[in-house]
Parts: structure tokens; sequence; C-alpha cells
């Protein structure tokens, strides 16, 4: 059981698809959230049997498919994919669970637990190939949820988005083919195995090459500006169950990707591209933060404000030491439980209004007070209240980066002002002053189906902020092996010094002690 | 110990949880008391604290659990509790028990009631955690959390879109400074390698300057936030828009004073770079004569406390930065008390005139108001710094610090601050209480507050009156931790030249601010009289522009370039692009499809042109292989 | 007085004819039972004719073992060529006849079916391009290509409509015109170095070094244009949307798949001993060619609204893909254009398959054409099981892994990658992406539109019957399974390519 665990945590949602197709569709409901819930139990299975103090990957499985073309199935998991992996069943379930009234329930269903079994399986994967498909097969349910459950202009945005991340991927293919083929050059056999590519020193001229290429497909994924346009449309069209997963896992894709791709395969690239792409952060954290503001939609302006976290979580990713790599993988999560229960948010009142626009509101404090509460707690997780689970990670990353630029990190750091800004701003819109709009002055309050989504939510929110240590322990566990790696890898001078040797560090430190 | 910590720490926010639960349902009286009860339980704990600390002179320090380690980065949940923390605290949990109590009182008829008493906790909690954490990252959770708490506060009557404005604002202010301050951290721990105080601090010497400037300056913005020094300071004006014991609590005794508790704290840190402490001296010092001037015009009485309150700030400022710290801190606890007073008996004002706030709209509420009219004067007393009340001890203290060091602009600047609170302070007494009866005419009936509410006020009286005496004792115990200054003027003829002037000015502007309002002639000002038209009236009734400043050259031009950012840029160029590339792709289809004409004969042509043109490309390359070298010739001849 | 010449039997070796005349033989017997006995139904000669291809695959299979153990051998004057690339190419073509076949037992009556010729031809076809590609001798090759061309001709004609004899007539005066370019440009081959055995003239022109480039390049141009038209390579596949749509869409299946593996490995033989004695010209050309191929033809198909028009373009662009390989001319390459088209034989077979069972007797007088994108929106509503089958076969061409034609994909990009043609590579990548948007047009109809003409699902299976449903689920299941199969095969593919020097 335990020996394919992850195995099973892939296919079981899928296989569970197929006979769904079976299920009545008055009852389709009940099986998906037994479904879901038994991928969930089944990824908390995996976090209970899962050794923290190990660093590297756990729960490997291998099965050849091409080996004359060293394609290989290969599953593994350590501590930066575990967190996503449950995080995506997670979100499967409690999405899943609070599903409104949809047209045709049981195609979406269906679609979610074939979404589900691609979330997984990108996390999981060690294999480029395998990864791939994962990866582009995640586009397809996604495609058909934002467009046959989506708004007016659904069509657009689900063609949009699935030929723009559709693109971006193919580059990164043929950047993958490449690395396989220096491979082969340097072994004499194919192979498209993460583990014996980390292995592979490259000359830096090919690093900066296929680091453009990776990094083509990830900032798309991600997504990264300027490549960031198709998001606006996907949320604003996609249904509260699309855009809750899209934002809590699918965009954690790309920056997943950068973690377990780009930074050990090319430390050299990465340190040389570290403050360009620091600057671009930058650019998507401000300026995004900026164009939330001045949105008149809610949904809009949450969309924007998740662009402009990706872009702390980038520049957590490329201040290539433990504590920003850390954070930013924990701010993955973290974003993921914000945005995603942010999405859900604006689904509520989405379902009693059937408008998202912030100047039909106003006043909803006084009539929804516990929904006004529980979005109070999420805008201020969302805007990285200390003891609140983005706290954490924003924290951790910007500190991180500090390491290698100061004024850059001063720059990032107005992250926190602009998003103050929109946040509140918006907040204000919605739920201080008086009732202006007769329909809203007795809309029903949150009810119980939406409570079993949000309540989990805070408390999960709270928790992860006031006790992060068992996430943490095991994330760093693992970026300590990859920044050693890096380092031990990194050919110029420069990387060297900007990638910690943490070997040294601790026999410093043991000499100190 | 530990335990007694734990209730002080987390009795609070026990009440305000507590309190929470009855968040959403009407008012119940239970929740009022229950957190003021557990804030009573915090008050205890805190004495029983200072009693150990002060007898045994050691202090306690716990590690309740890890928060955050990543790498080398270990950050505990961990809390101390020195001469400086248990101060604080004594502060804290004193002043907010008083205010609780009172706002039962006056809260009575609000429905919100349960809702206020949730956060008021949450404030205290988050104010305890402030105060008590042994790490900066713990300091910045109290920081951030007093700042939440101040935004739910100041914007508690949600309707009113003044208050929620002035609770964004305060927030957004503050969290500029808090990036500061984070950036403050970020340094000391790449330069320390950690983040606990005394660790820090101790490996602060071995660190150059520069770094230690930087430090010292970043968190020094932090604390400017806070303690709403210039330019951050408009937020405090106007967070007057929440009820007035959130004034009293948050934006006089405690929240506003952080600041000053930050620089106090790292005065290792800043012993070690005078600079800075002279710099940040100036600052306290402008900011209080600058707050000083704006009080002596305006027509709100909360909004002229809040302006002595920023001027008492500047005082504190003064002290910390020239290295007074205990000074500093003595100075802190006694305004905490005479200030809240201050605000807590405006408050009864504003009921009593149906938040009315104008006090030329009132006049001889003294009839009516004794208690208030009592307790207010006892406050002003002190806030003047009259003989022998706490202000005196504190207050002129600092003016000895600035003369001894010889830092004799600073003298002035602040005895001459020292006049305007008084006149300020007493202006509005006199307008208020004495004088001719101007609110009756505008159809006010005036009623004294409820006794308890009085009654829970006097033990603020009482220190206000006594904390002087205290000097001493207190200077005994905070000095083992505190460099230990002594301020002495030698010659004692200097020193009662100087006290006894300075009382002498103080007294003087007091007759004369009594005088000018008392008379028959004030009246409700209606902007046709000389002074209002005055240049320095405009001036001051409008804050020196500054508000006007930031509205018009900061917040219109970001909503404006927001917006120019979202309809132009994003969607104008940089979507525009990206579809482009996809139309133009799909408009060559349409324009070259006609290709496909189904016409045989085309087809035909097509078949041929293709096939000429690989002919000629054949020929030309077929020549170009023959004649390689003959082309080669003539290309060199060229001078290719 | 002359010599008789007398010749051993042995020497002729003609176990090598054997494939090609299984097929004719059975094409003959068709015809003497019509003519004993008219009017049998269809099921008959189907069978019949799947008897003999199956007889044909094990012929071929037998020639593979002989080959794999004693390698290429020559036959009959050293005519016949059976090597890898003859033994695989015959493989794919008798594998997609195998498909091709049933689907003429659709439900409604369809006119071709019903004569018995229709299926002489098609074996008489088959011959033909077995020998085409089971030969390196240029005259040979223009033999196969006639018979089988005629053939086609005939079958397209047959389809009986107004549009499918316009077709007909357009592709047989355009192939005539093909004809005469493919024999002038044998004529300068034969001029240049006296003979037309591909592999003397090859020694020939090494041996003199390519004295007269001129020439040679002028008689692979004639070439390059009779293959680049049969392959509808770009500008000489003008033919190719007008045939497609006017002929049934299971011929047009059958089209896009056969007589292009036929031709492929002709101009493997041709060009890539050009290429790598450094015709630099051809490669420039080739390159040219393959880009404009791919890339026009996808930006041609986003602008189509009939399906099977779309699949036109979109198998030419396919073609033009594949045609990269001869281009990269590495073992890898090669073998990765065989494997590419078997994964998109059944693949483009499947699709067209669905358009065929769609297919009405007689064209509604609402709708613009046979498959108009409208007829299809909604498509999930009303007869879900199709499409998604439809969808599958459309992400599958897409690219999307993990469905067939994604390793087909994966392992030609990775050929052009190793073979040094990066930005080929790249060209190669960002056309698929083009192309997802014309397959993602369908799906978006299918799937995310209301129903706009046909609110029954039945028109979407009107011709189903038993066996075309078999074909069909057995193209899905190979499209979605294929990766269990891409190991075996790649093997197999790659070590034929080798043992044959290529």
């Amino acid at each position: 059981m335990l020996d394919n665990i992850l195995s099973i945590l892939v296919f079981f949602p899928a296989v569970a698809a197929i006979l769904g197709f079976a299920v009545a569709k008055d009852s389709i409901r009940a099986y998906g959230v037994a479904v879901a819930f038994i991928e969930f139990a089944l990824s908390l299975l995996l976090w209970f049997s899962f050794d923290s103090s190990v660093s590297g990957m756990q729960f490997m499985e291998m099965v050849p498919l091409v080996p004359s073309f060293g394609i290989n199935y290969i599953l593994g998991v350590d501590g930066i994919s575990l967190f996503i992996v449950i995080l995506a069943s997670f979100f499967t379930m409690i999405g899943i669970a609070s599903l409104g009234e949809t047209k045709n329930v049981k195609n979406m269903i269906i679609s979610l637990l074939f979404l589900q079994m691609t979330m997984a399986g990108v996390f999981v994967a060690l294999d480029a190939i395998v990864f791939y498909v994962f990866w582009e097969l995640s586009l397809v349910p996604m495609l058909y949820i934002i467009g046959a459950w989506g708004g007016p202009l659904r069509i657009y945005a689900s063609v949009k988005f699935f030929l723009y991340t559709f693109t971006g991927s193919l580059v990164m293919l043929v950047g993958m083919l490449f690395m396989a083929y220096f491979y082969y050059q340097a072994t004499g056999t194919w192979s498209f195995a993460f583990l014996e590519w980390y292995r592979l020193i490259l000359p830096e001229t090919f690093q900066l090459w296929l680091f453009g290429a990776f990094f083509i497909g990830f900032a798309i994924k991600v997504p990264m500006f300027p490549f960031h346009t198709w998001l606006p449309y996907a949320h604003g069209q996609a249904p509260t169950i699309g855009s809750v997963i899209l934002a809590a896992i699918l965009l954690k894709m790309g920056t997943y990707a950068f973690i377990r791709l780009s930074l050990p395969m090319f430390p050299d690239a990465s340190v040389f591209f570290m403050f360009p792409i620091a600057i671009i952060a930058i650019i998507m954290i401000i300026y995004t933060a900026m164009v939330a503001y001045a949105q008149e939609d809610i949904k809009q302006v949450v969309a924007y404000s998740s662009i402009s976290h990706m872009g702390v979580i980038i520049l957590g990713t490329f201040a290539l030491n433990v504590e920003g790599i850390t954070g930013s993988i924990f701010l993955m999560i973290a974003h993921g439980v914000v945005s995603g229960a942010l999405f859900l948010l604006v689904g509520v009142i989405y379902d009693r209004r059937h408008t998202k626009m912030m100047a039909e509101f106003g006043g909803l404090a006084s009539v929804m007070p516990r929904y006004a509460t529980i979005f109070g707690i999420m805008l201020m997780a969302s805007v990285g209240l200390p003891l609140t689970i983005n706290f954490v990670g924003e924290f951790l990353s910007l500190l991180g980066f500090y390491q290698q630029s100061h004024i850059l990190t001063l720059l990032a750091g107005i992250a926190i002002i602009v998003g103050a800004i929109y946040m509140l701003a918006a907040y204000k819109k919605m739920f201080f002053g008086e009732v202006t709009k007769e329909e809203n002055r007795n809309l029903p309050d949150v009810n119980k189906r939406e409570l079993v989504a949000l309540v989990p939510l805070v408390l999960i929110t709270v928790w992860l902020g006031v006790y992060p240590k068992p996430l943490l322990e095991p994330i760093s566990n693992s970026v300590e092996s990859i920044v050693q790696l890096m380092h031990d890898k990194s050919i110029s001078e420069e990387a060297k010094k900007r990638i910690p040797n943490i070997n040294n560090e601790i026999t410093i430190a043991k000499e100190a002690n | 110990m530990e335990l007694l910590l734990y209730t002080a720490l987390f009795a609070p926010l026990v009440g305000s949880l507590f309190a929470a639960l009855f968040g959403a349902s009407p008012k119940t009286l239970l929740t009022g008391v229950v957190t003021s009860l557990l804030l009573g339980v915090s008050l205890v704990a805190s004495t029983i604290l200072l009693v150990f600390v002060i007898s045994s002179g050691q202090f306690v320090h716990v590690e309740m659990m890890t928060w955050i380690t990543a790498g080398d980065l270990y950050i505990p949940f961990g809390f101390i509790v020195d001469q400086i923390s248990v101060t604080m605290m004594m502060v804290v949990t004193l002043v907010s028990t008083v205010v609780h109590v009172y706002a039962i009182g006056y809260m009575d008829h609000d429905k919100g009631f349960n809702r206020f008493f949730s956060w008021l906790s949450a404030f205290v909690f988050s104010m305890m955690v402030l105060v008590m954490s042994d790490n900066f990252a713990g300091l910045f959770i109290g920081w951030e959390g007093v700042g939440l708490c101040s935004w739910g506060l100041i914007g508690f009557w949600y309707k009113k879109e003044s208050a929620t404005w002035a609770a964004n604002e305060a927030f957004i202010m503050n969290r500029i400074a808090d990036l500061g301050m984070l950036i403050g951290i970020f340094l000391i721990y790449w330069n320390t390698g950690t983040l606990q105080y005394h660790e820090a601090f101790a490996a602060m010497p071995a660190l150059e300057t520069a770094t230690l400037v930087w430090i010292g300056i970043f968190l020094f913005v932090g604390a400017m936030g806070k303690s709403a020094q210039f330019p951050l300071h408009t937020w405090l004006a106007d967070a007057m828009e929440g009820p007035t014991p959130v004034s009293a609590l948050i934006h006089a005794a405690t929240m506003v004073t952080a600041g000053v508790y930050l620089v106090v704290r790292s005065h290792e840190l800043y012993a070690l770079i005078p600079n800075v402490g002279l710099f940040i001296a100036s600052l306290g010092t402008f900011v209080a004569i600058f707050a000083a001037t704006m009080a002596l015009v305006n027509r709100d009485i909360k909004r002229v406390i809040a302006y002595s309150t920023l001027s008492q700030l500047g005082y504190m400022f003064a002290a910390a930065g020239l290295g007074a710290y205990w000074v500093a801190l003595f100075h802190l606890m006694a305004h905490a008390f005479f200030k809240a007073l201050l605000f807590l008996g405006a408050g009864n004002v504003m009921h009593a005139m149906s938040d009315e706030l104008d006090p030329f709209k009132m006049g001889a509420l003294g009839k009516t108001m004794k208690g208030t009219m009592i307790l207010m004067t006892l406050a002003s007393v002190a806030l003047a710094g009259i003989f022998p009340l706490a202000g005196f001890f504190s207050k002129d203290l600092i003016l000895e610090v600035a003369f001894i060091d010889g830092h004799y602009i600073i003298y002035t600047v602040l005895l001459l601050t020292a006049g305007l609170t008084a006149f300020y302070s007493f202006r509005i007494i006199a307008l208020i209480f004495h004088g001719e009866d101007r609110h009756t005419s505008l159809g006010f009936h005036p009623h004294e507050a409820y006794k308890f509410m009085l009654i829970a006020v006097t033990p603020l009286a009482i220190l206000a009156v006594i904390a002087g005496a205290l000097q001493g004792s207190y200077y005994e115990y905070v000095t083992l931790l505190l460099p230990s200054t002594e301020y002495h003027i030698h010659s004692s003829l200097v020193y009662w030249t100087m006290t006894i002037g300075t009382q002498l000015f103080v007294i003087a502007s007091i007759i004369f601010a009594y005088k000018k309002y008392m008379s028959k002639s004030v009246k409700v000002p209606d902007g046709t009289s000389a002074m209002e038209k005055s240049f320095f009236y405009k001036l001051l009734i409008n804050q020196y522009y500054i508000p006007y400043f930031y509205e018009e050259y900061l917040v219109k031009p970001y909503r404006e370039l927001s917006t120019v950012f979202w309809k132009q840029v994003d969607q104008k160029i940089v979507d525009a692009t990206v579809d482009s590339i996809a139309n133009v792709i799909y408009h060559t289809g349409e324009n070259t499809r006609n290709m496909q004409s189904g016409n045989l004969s085309t087809m035909l042509k097509w078949m041929v042109a293709g096939l000429v043109a690989l002919l000629s490309l054949a020929v030309v390359f077929g020549l170009a292989t023959r004649h390689s070298d003959e082309i080669m010739l003539i290309l060199s001849g060229l001078g290719v | 007085m002359l010599e008789p010449v007398n010749v051993s039997l042995e020497s002729l070796n003609l176990m090598t004819l054997a494939p090609m005349l299984i097929p004719i033989i059975g094409a003959l017997l068709i015809l003497i039972i019509d003519m004993v006995k008219s009017d049998l139904d269809k099921t008959l000669y189907v069978m019949i004719s799947i008897i003999f291809l199956l007889i044909d695959l094990g012929a071929i299979a037998q020639t593979a073992g002989i080959f794999s153990e004693s390698g290429t051998m020559m036959g009959v004057f050293d005519v016949m060529l059976i090597d890898g690339l003859a033994i695989l190419a015959q493989l794919i073509i008798v594998g997609a006849s195998l498909l091709f076949i049933p689907l003429a037992l659709t439900h409604s009556r369809f006119h071709e079916f019903s004569y018995s010729e229709f299926f002489a031809l098609f074996l008489f076809m088959l011959g033909g391009f077995q020998f085409m590609v089971a030969t390196d001798n240029l005259i040979l090759i223009f033999v196969g290509l006639e018979t089988s061309s005629l053939a086609l001709y005939t079958l397209i004609a047959m389809h009986n409509r107004d549009k499918a004899f316009e077709a007909a007539v357009k592709y047989f005066t355009m192939g005539a015109l093909a004809a005469g370019f493919f024999s002038f440009g044998a004529m300068v081959f034969y001029a240049l170095t006296g003979s037309i055995e591909i592999n003397q003239i090859a020694t020939v022109l090494t041996e003199n070094g390519f004295a007269d480039m001129g020439f040679v390049l002028i008689g692979t141009t004639f070439l390059l244009g009779a293959i680049g038209f049969k392959l509808s390579l770009v500008p000489f596949h003008t033919w190719a949307p007008d045939v497609y749509e006017g002929s049934s869409a299971a011929t047009a299946g059958f089209m896009s798949i056969v007589p292009k593996i036929a031709l492929f490995v002709v101009a493997m033989r041709l060009f890539e001993f050009l290429i790598h004695s450094g015709v630099v010209w051809l490669e420039i050309i080739l390159y040219i060619i393959v880009v404009v191929t791919m890339t026009a033809a996808n930006i041609w198909a986003l602008v189509q609204n009939d399906v099977k028009r779309m699949l036109a373009y979109s198998s030419i662009s396919h073609a033009g893909f594949v045609m990269a390989a001869i281009l990269i001319g590495t073992t890898q390459s090669n073998s990765a254009l065989f494997l590419y088209w078997i994964l998109f034989s059944f693949t483009n077979l499947g699709a067209f398959s669905m358009l065929w069972i769609s297919r009405q007797k007689h064209l509604p007088l609402h709708q613009s054409s046979d498959h108009s994108y409208n007829k299809f929106a909604g498509m999930v509503q009303t007869a879900p099981v199709a499409a998604t089958i439809m969808g599958l076969f459309m992400l599958s061409l897409a690219g999307l892994p993990p469905f067939a034609l994604f390793w087909g994909k994966l392992y030609m990009i990775s050929s052009a990658v190793s073979g040094g043609y990066t930005v080929l590579a790249l060209i190669m990548a960002l056309n698929s992406a083009i192309a997802g948007y014309y397959y993602l047009k369908l799906i978006v109809f299918m799937f995310m539109r209301e129903p706009i003409i046909n609110k029954d699902g039945h028109v979407f299976v009107s011709n189903a019957t038993n066996p075309l449903k078999t074909i069909i689920g057995f193209a899905a299941v190979g499209t979605i399974f294929a990766i269990v199969a891409i190991n075996p095969i790649l093997e197999f593919v790659t070590a034929l390519v080798f043992k044959s020097g290529y």
C-alpha cells in the first residue's frame, strides 16, 4: 500500500471519475465528496507516513515506459511537493463539498476529479515527460470547466488560457528534449529523470539557453508579468470552483517547477537571471497591486492580487537561500489557502446577487455579519498580518531575498503597503457605509454548505500562522539539500558566492559551539 | 511566576474571544463585565510581577514555543518581564481596565456593544504581546496586531464614511512605517544572525557603525508610524473618529507610545549611534511644538487633545533621543494617566452634548458636570506640568535633560511648547466649563455621566496627582536595566530659577487662556473675526495644509495612475500585444486563403509557379557553384 | 544468332514479389467473382479484401523475417529491393487498409460500395503502393505511382457526387502534370548517370563529385515537384482540400495516410543521399518547404469552417512536419518518421471515420457543407460518447500528451534537436501550438456551445454499424493507450531502419 501510495494518490481520482459516469445525476454530488474525501485521507496518510527528517525523495516508484528513449514513470515526494499535494486534494474536497447549484453537475464533478489526478501527478512526477504529461493534461479539465460553466466571455477566456499556456509549455518541451540530449551526449543513455538531470553539470551558456526555454513555460503558468493577461480573463469568466482550483493549485505549478527544475539544474543561470527576474517580480508586486486597486469587480481584485502575491513567491524562490526558498514554498501553500478562500467568498456573494461589481454592494457588514467577519479574516491574511498563514511566507521570502539585495527587497516590501491599500479599499466599498441598494437589505448570511468550506480554511489560516513548524521543518530540510546541490554544482564564482554553502555553515556553527 | 506571566498575557485574549462569541448578537452587559474582570486579573498579575521585579531585581523570561524556523532562522514565542516591559504592562493593564469599565457606561446605547469589547480586549492582548515579547519578530506581531485593532476600532462605526476612511488611513500609514521596521528586522537578522533582543544587542557593538545607523534609522521609521511622528502624523487626528474610550486607550495612553517603547527597548543600539539619537530628539522637539501650534486653534475637543498627545510624544522622543531613556519611559507612564483621564473626561462632555465637539458651542458646563470638570481640570494641570502633579516631574525633567546636555535650542523650543501646552489645555477647559452658557440656545441639554464612570476614572486621577512622587523609587529600579544617568543641575541657583521660571511661564499662559476665553465676548466663530481671516489661523486650522497635500499629491495621483495602468497599460498594451499576435496569424490565413480558389487552372498555375521558382533557384545555385571562383574574384574586386 | 537469355529462377528471388502480387491476385479474383455472379453484397467483397490483406500481411511478415536474418535483398534483375523501409512502409500501408476497408460497411448504402470494382481497384492500388516502396528503380516507382494514382482517381469519382467528379478530375489533371515532372526528373538523372537505380545514381554522382551540379539540381527539382505533389507539400498542395472535400470522409482519411507513406519512403531513398552528399541547395529548399508547409497549412486550417477541410489542411501540415525527418536524415529522425506515421494513421483515420459515421446521405438544406462546425455544436449534450471520442482524436492530433500523436511529435522534435536543427525544433513546437487552435475550435463547438442545428444526437451516428464502431473503438483505444505500445514499436522501427542503413 505505502510502496505505491503515490500512484494510488494520482490515479484513484481518475478511476473514480470513470466509474462516476455510471452514477446517477442526483447522487453524483455525494459520490464526488466521498471520492475527494478518500483522496484527502490518502494524502494525509502520506503526510503521516512521511519522514520529515529525510531531505531526499520518499515513496519513490519507478516503471519503465519507453526505456529505449529513457522515459520512465518515476514518482516521488519530498518536503517541497508533499504539502502542495495535500493542499490540492484538500481543495478538491472542499470545492466539491461547497459546490453551489450547477447545471449538469455530473460533468463538473467528473472533470474536477480528472483535474485532481493531473494536479497530484504534476507535483509527484520525477520524470520530465511524465511531469509534462500531467502538466499539459491539467489544461483540459480546466478548459472545459471555464468554457462550459463560465460567464459570457467564457469561450474566449478558456481558449486564451489553453493556447497561451500550451504555447509556453511547448517551448519548455523543446528545452526538456535538449536537456535529455545533453544527458545523452554526456552519458550515452537517454534519460528524463530529474534526479539524474540534477547530476549533470552544464556549461554556463547552455544553462542560460535552457533556463530561458523553461522560463517561458513556467512564467506563463505562474503567470509572471508581462505574460499574465490570460489570468484575469480566466478568473473573471471561470465559475467559483474553477477560480478556486486555478488560484490555489494550478498557478503553483509554475513556481513549483522553478524550484524543482530551474534552480537545481541551472544554478549559474539562476544566479545570472536573479536580478532581472527579481525586477519582474517587483513589477508584478507593485504594478498588479495598483491594477487591482483600480478594479471595479471584486473577483478581478482577488485575481490581480494573486498575481501580486505570486511576485513575492518568485522573489523568495530566487533568493537562492534556504530562508527565501522555504518561505516561497510556504507562501505557495499560504496563498493557495487564502486566495482560494477569497474566491469562495466572492462566489458566496455572487450566488446571492449574481453580480461581482463592488458598486452594487456596500454596508454588507450589517446585513451579513458572519460573512463580513470571515472575509475580514481572509483579507487580513491576504495583506500578510502576523499570526496568519501568509505572513510567515512573505516574511521569509523577503527576509531571504534581503541577503541578495537590500534595495530590491525594500521595493518588494512595498507589497505590504499596496496590498493593504487595494484590499482595504475593496473591503470598505463592499462592507462599510450604509446599505444603499434595496436588494442588499435582506441577503441571507453564509449558509451551512458554505461554512463547510470556509471554516476549515479560516482554521488553517490561523493554525499555520501561529504554528507553521510542522510544514516548515520538512520543507526546510528538502530545501537545504537543493541549495547545497546548487552550491556544489555551480561553476561561476558569482554563483558560488550567491548560493550559500550549508555544509560549511554547519561546520562553522559546530566550531562556534 | 511564569503562570502569572501567561495570565497577564492571555487573560485579555480570553476576554476578547468570549466577547467575540456574542459578536453578532445584540448587547449583553455580560461581555463588558467579563472582559473588564479578566483585565482586572491581568492587572493584578502584572502588579505581582512588578512587585517581584522590584523586590528581586531579576526578570522573568519564558519561551512558550517555536514560531518560525527555516534555515538558520529561529524565532520562538518568547516573553520577558523586565523593568521596561513590566512598566509598560502596568500602564497598559491599568489604563485599559479603567477604560473598559468606563466604556461599559459609554457604549451603553451602542448596537455594537459586544463587538466593541471584543476588539478592545484584542487590542490589549496585542499590546501585551508587543511589550512582553523578547524578540523583534514577536514585537512585530504585537505591532501589527495593535494596528489591526486600531483599524477595527477607529472604523468601529463603520457606517460613517469618515470613520472608515480614517481607519484605512491609519492602517495604511502604519503599514508604510512597518515596512521600515521590517527592513530593520532583516538588517538585524542578516548582521547578527538572530532576532532575540539580548543576543542581537550583544552582537551589535561588533558591527560597523554604518550598519548600526541603518538599523537605527529603519527601526525608528517604524516607531514614527506608530507614534505618529511627522510626516506620518496625520492619521492620529483623524483617528479621533473612533469612540472616545478608544482614543483614550489606544491613541493616547498605549499604542501611540509603542514607538517610544521601541526606542527605549533598543537603547543599547541607540547608545551606539548618538547622531541618530540626536536626530530623533530634534524630530521629537519639532513635533512637540508643531503639534502644539495646531492644537491652539482647533475647534474639536478630541482633536485638540490628540494634538497634545502628539506633542507629548515629541517630548518623549526628545528625551529618548538624548539618551535619557528612563525619563522618556517615566513621562510615557505619567502622560498615559493624565491623558487618558483627559480623554475620558472629554468623552463625558461628548455624551452630555450628544456628540457635539466644538467647545465654542458649550460654555458653563461646569454647572451641570462638576465631576467631569474637576477631573479634566486636574488632568490639564498635570499636563501643563504644574507642581506637584505628575506632569511637573516628568516633563520638567525632560527640559532639564535638554538643558544639561547643552542642547539649548531643544530646551528653548520645549520650554515654549510647555507654555503653548498650558494655553491650549486651558483654552478648552475655559471654553467648555466656564464663561457664558452658549449651548442651551443651541438646544443642548447636558447631563452628568453615570456615577460609576466617574468612579472608574478616579484611579487615573489619583495617579495623575501622585505619580510624580514615585519618581525616586521608579528611578531606583528601572535603572537596573536602563543607563542610570542622573540629571541634576549642579548650581542650585540655576536649578531653582529654571524650575520656578518655567512654573511662572506656564501659569502665566494658563491665566492668559482663562482671560481670553472666559470673557463674555466669546461666541461661536463664524469666520468673520479678524483672527480667523489671518494667515496663521488658516495655516493652523488646516494643519499646515499637510492633509491637503497628501490628498492632492499622493492619494489622487495613485488612484489615477492605477486606472491608467489598468485601462491603458494592461489592457491596451500588454494584453493587446498578445491578442494581436494571434490576430495577425489568423488574418494571414484569411487573406491568403483565396490561393485556394478551387479553380483548376489556378491550381495548375500554382504548381508550375512552384516548380519554376525552385528551378530558377536551382539554376542560380548551379551557376554559383560552377563559377564560384569567378564570383569570389568579382566580389573581392568589389572589395567585399 | 543470339544466345537465348537463361536466367536461373533462384537468382530472380521471386519471393520479393510475393507481397505485391497477393493484392493483385485478390483484385483479379474479385473481378472474376463479379463476372460469374453480379449483384452480390458488398460484405462479401469486404471480407475477401480483408482476407487477402491478411495474407499480404503474412507475406510481409515473412520477408521481414528473412530481412532480419540476411539483410537487404534484391530480386527480379535487382529491380526489387526489400529493406527495412520497404517492410515498414508496407506494414503501414496494409495495416491502414485493414482499418479502412471495413468502413465500407456503413449503415446507409453508399453508391461506390455497391460496385465490386471499388474493391478490385482498391487492391490494385495497394499493389501499386507496395511496388513503389519496395524498389529503388525510378521506373518501377513511376509505374507503381501511376497504377495506384489511376486507381485512386477512380475510387474518388465513384463517390458519385458532383463534387466527387470535380475532385477526381482535378486530381487526375494535376496528377498528370506531376507524372510529367517525375518522368522528366528521372530522365535528367538517367542522362547524367546512365542509370535509373537510385543507388547506382548515387555511386556515379559521388564518383564524379557532382560535376554537373546544375543538372542534378534540375533533376532534383522535378522529382521534388512530383513527390511534393503527392505529399501535398506547399505549393503543390492545392489539390488536397478540394479532393478531400469531394471524396468520402473514409477515402479522404485513407488518402491522408497510405499514399503519403509510400512517397515518404521514395523521398527518403532519393533525397537523403543527396543531402548527405552535400547538396546544400536541396537542404535549404527542403528546409523552406518543410517550414512553409507546416506553417501555411496550419494558418489556412485556422480559417476553415468545414471540419473536413480543416482536417485536410491539418494533414497537409502533418505531412510537412514529417517531411522534416527527411531533411534531418538521421536514423533517429527516420525512425521518428515511421513512428509518427503509425500513430498518425490510426488517429487520423479515427477522426475521419467519426466524420464518416456522421455523414448524411443527402445534404440537409440548412447545412452549407457535410461537416460544418455548426453541425457539431453542443454535440456533448446529444451524443456524449461520440463527442468525447472525437475530442480525444482532436487532442491527439493537437499533440497533447499522453495521446498517441504526442509521442510521435516528441520523438520527431527530439530528433530535430539531436540533429542540430534547433530552430526547426522550435518552429515545429510552435506550429503545434497554432494547430492547437483549430483542433480546439471543434472541441469548443462540441463541448461549450449550445446545439444549433440538430437537436437529436442520432445524426452523429447515423452511419454507425458495429464494424465501424469497432474500428473507431480500436482507434480510440490506440490513441489513449499509445504509450504502452511506443517502446516496442520504437525498438522495432529503429532496428529495421538502422539495418537498412538509413
